[in-house]
């Protein structure tokens, strides 16, 4: 929110509360508005080593060809992060 | 039942079947030998008796069945009922606990408090450093080996193989969750001629609740549940479309 301040002769007259343009509200609404992004410009995964997977959630038998259960599997047998293969 | 159970001093790694997914615990070491992950386990196995439809025997198929009333049912019941009636509220009835045949359908919210549950039993018991991934929702603690924060990646849902994209598990928002029809197929129930906008919508939050539920909300109410969630909660959102382009809040972007 803004304020006007009138001044006279060194001395504050008047304060009014200025109200919010449009503009002013719709930013502020859409300050965490999703917008369209391409691929490219979401935060790099094929690159950069992760320890979970967040997707879909899996049926038991899904979790046996999952991503989840490779880095299951990549912590028992080394201890490591899983970086995902075949990319970047 | 644990299918993979391993400790020692670094680290420990627990997975198990519970609610028709898996769970796979991680914790940074050094823990005890023998029943370091007994609280996530025996907290899932007790909501898993207590809320799943697809046990005839568990409280809320007696219900379902009119084999017991909702009304002399369970504090802990009539709690979870409560909360998820809370988030229907929330949410503009986009997230339900309900069925279109009326049965009470407590599980958009039993897994996401198991998590939460489980989460304060592994500070309780002194552990800051984990991640807790059930079937796809993740629940993170402190940092990973490397000394990093723990980084989850996001499934694609059109290469299941393959990742869309990453997002760390932060101190402020240590909870991603996922909801999408890649692996189960159409399963969240959409008001009659809501057309579905999204296959997969993902959403980050301080608490796994907070994310399970709006996720879940968003795949039901589409764009205009998406918008009224990231004004309306701090959160950050990946949503994929239909056609496999995305929508994304700043906090996915690439910086």
């Amino acid at each position: 929110m803004q304020v006007q301040v009138t001044i006279a002769d060194g001395a504050i007259t008047d304060v009014s509360a200025l109200q919010l343009t449009d503009r002013d509200q719709r930013s502020a609404q859409i300050s965490n508005y999703a917008a369209p992004v391409l691929r490219s410009e979401v935060l790099a995964a094929q690159s950069a080593a992760v320890q979970s997977i967040s997707g879909a959630t899996l049926t038991s038998e899904g979790y046996l060809t999952s991503l989840q259960a490779a880095l299951d599997t990549a912590h028992f047998t080394a201890g490591q992060s899983y970086s995902p293969s075949g990319a970047g | 039942m644990s299918i993979l159970t391993a400790e020692g001093l670094q680290s420990g790694v627990r997975v198990f079947s519970t609610m028709g997914t898996v769970l796979s615990l991680t914790v940074r070491g050094p823990v005890r030998e023998a029943g370091w992950a007994d609280g996530p386990e025996q907290i899932f196995t007790a909501a898993d008796h207590r809320f799943s439809l697809y046990r005839s025997d568990s409280e809320l198929s007696l219900i379902a069945a009119g084999e017991a009333a909702l009304a002399g049912s369970s504090a802990e019941l009539r709690r979870m009922y409560a909360m998820a009636l809370g988030w229907r509220t929330a949410t503009g009835g986009d997230f339900t606990p309900h069925r279109p045949d009326g049965v009470v359908d407590l599980s958009g919210v039993v897994k996401s408090w198991a998590m939460a549950a489980s989460g304060a039993w592994l500070h309780s018991e002194g552990y800051p450093d984990w991640c807790l991934n059930a079937g796809g929702d993740v629940l993170c603690s402190g940092t990973a080996d490397d000394g990093e924060p723990w980084h989850v990646g996001i499934v694609d849902p059109q290469a299941r193989q393959s990742l869309l994209s990453s997002i760390v598990a932060s101190a402020a928002r240590p909870a991603v969750a996922t909801s999408g029809s890649a692996e189960r197929g159409e399963h969240i129930w959409r008001r009659p001629g809501v057309r579905a906008d999204f296959i997969q919508v993902t959403v980050r939050a301080a608490d796994i609740i907070t994310a399970d539920v709006l996720a879940t909300a968003i795949i039901a109410g589409g764009t205009r549940s998406l918008d009224h969630a990231s004004s309306a909660w701090p959160v950050d959102i990946l949503a994929v479309r239909q056609d496999g382009s995305l929508l994304a809040t700043p906090g996915f972007a690439r910086h």
